[in-house]
């Protein structure tokens, strides 16, 4: 039976394939390479705030995978998986550093510097707010936010990747978005949110015209 | 934003307990709001949002003037999302927002990574080979498992000395007390009672044969110990040179002149 080719096969079957050996396993964890680096080194970036480090991190990650792929379960996503040997390795690396440096100045491309000055723009509020995070925001809330909505992964799997319980990773979740919230609205450009007694008149009405 | 625990009534209880309501504050509400805000099924994990659409729709903006206000944006989102559920406190509200805002995707601060990051990589995994699935099941079973394996067979060595001296001592240091001489009657003692020794007390009246046999054993390797630290060359130099000290002790002692009785 003709194989997929590794561009429509899932993750997970990858890996699978990988475990398995021979020829074909080498070019399916390359498939996989090519699918996760960028996202596991904005992850790690997010964790190390240093462009070096996030690199040195992801190639050590995939490294990690590749040595260690017969250990990998498929009954949770490769993602998850990855991400909790990289996790592992930035928790490992920051030890190392800790009482060389610290990681709290991130380096902003130009990009990024433009956006943050763009006050007045409704529409960049979302990298505001992200910006926010990365100076109000513990590291392991930042990690989860991150995972949360940059990563689309569920509770459970930050949980996993963190190494918390489900119950501490809402509540991490909770927080962080309680302090963004608290810490946007002081600064005077995230929207204050009231309900008036005719909230559900208005609410009907503008529902009525948008289906229209 | 604070809110308290509310009754079945939806109404606040008249008499509040600032203990309470501090523990609710503190420790009940951010876990129930997490839980609460955290489910899929009620906000749709990969739905669109709301707030993104009006955010992103500037023709709703200047149509409807409803968006100039800001405190109306909850209303405008909810009612794009067509989502049942009624805000009922300013933090969940405050929550939604930054959640929505989250959620756009294109404003998620992404960096690439340096191009030549990917054959790097490649490079390296030709020079490395995956670990067989046995050996590493070994060591992942191991560095799971070792751990707590050792502290348990630790725990377990521990408390089975313990308890095997304790059962062994409190039957051993079982005191004998005293033992009669042979009176026929002991209500009318004639001779008086023999006081044991301490060796005495601390050995069982009736030794086992066991017993007996160690008290031998203990008895030969004690021999053969002083036996063997009399014959080592170190300890017989230690017993020349305390020889030596005392005849040199003693000549001295007799060389000495004799002290002169002190004047009354």
């Amino acid at each position: 039976m003709p194989m997929a080719p590794l561009s429509q096969q899932s993750a997970e079957e990858l890996a699978v394939r990988a475990q398995a050996g021979g020829g074909a396993a080498l070019s399916c964890f390359g498939e996989l390479v090519t699918r996760y680096e960028v996202r596991l080194f904005n992850f790690l970036l997010r964790r190390t705030r240093s462009r070096a480090d996030a690199e040195e991190l992801t190639q050590e990650a995939f490294l990690r995978a590749w040595e260690r792929i017969q250990s990998y379960d498929p009954a949770w996503k490769f993602s998850t998986w990855l991400y909790t040997i990289g996790s592992r390795l930035a928790v490992s690396k920051h030890r190392k550093l800790g009482r060389e440096r610290t990681w709290d100045t991130f380096e902003r491309t130009g990009e990024q510097q433009r956006d943050t000055l763009e006050a007045g723009d409704d529409r960049r509020l979302g990298k505001r707010l992200w910006n926010l995070a990365e100076s109000s925001l513990s590291p392991d809330q930042q990690t989860a936010l991150w995972l949360r909505y940059a990563e689309d992964m569920a509770i459970g799997e930050i949980a996993r990747v963190m190494g918390k319980s489900q119950v501490g990773v809402r509540v991490c979740l909770f927080r962080a978005r309680q302090t963004l919230a608290k810490t946007a609205q002081n600064e005077g450009w995230l929207p204050q949110v009231e309900i008036k007694p005719d909230a559900q008149l208005e609410i009907g009405v503008v529902a009525k015209e948008v289906t229209q | 934003m604070s809110a308290a625990p509310s009754n079945q009534n939806g109404k606040n209880s008249p008499q509040r307990d600032p203990i309470m309501d501090q523990h609710w504050e503190h420790h009940e509400k951010p876990h129930r709001e997490a839980h609460e805000f955290e489910n899929d099924e009620k906000y749709g994990k990969n739905g669109p949002s709301g707030m993104l659409r009006i955010l992103d729709l500037g023709w709703l903006r200047a149509e409807f003037g409803i968006l100039a206000q800001s405190g109306k944006i909850w209303h405008s989102t909810t009612a794009l999302d067509k989502n049942p559920v009624q805000p009922k406190r300013g933090a969940e509200r405050d929550q939604t927002v930054v959640h929505a805002l989250l959620r756009t995707k294109d404003q998620i601060p992404k960096q690439s990574p340096a191009p030549d990051l990917k054959r790097k990589i490649a490079n390296k995994l030709h020079d490395i080979e995956p670990v067989p699935a046995r050996q590493a099941g070994v060591t992942d079973a191991l560095r799971i498992g070792a751990v707590p394996a050792c502290v348990a067979v630790l725990l377990a060595v521990g408390i089975h000395f313990a308890t095997t001296n304790m059962s062994s001592s409190n039957s051993a240091k079982k005191p004998a007390g005293t033992v009669a001489t042979g009176d026929a009657d002991p209500l009318n003692p004639t001779e008086r009672l023999k006081p044991l020794t301490p060796e005495e007390l601390w050995v069982p009246i009736h030794p086992s044969k066991d017993d007996v046999q160690r008290g031998l054993l203990m008895k030969q390797n004690a021999a053969a110990d002083n036996a063997t630290i009399q014959s080592m060359p170190l300890s017989r130099e230690a017993n020349a040179f305390q020889r030596a000290g005392e005849a040199v002790r003693e000549a001295l002692i007799q060389k000495l002149p004799q002290m002169p009785e002190r004047p009354k």
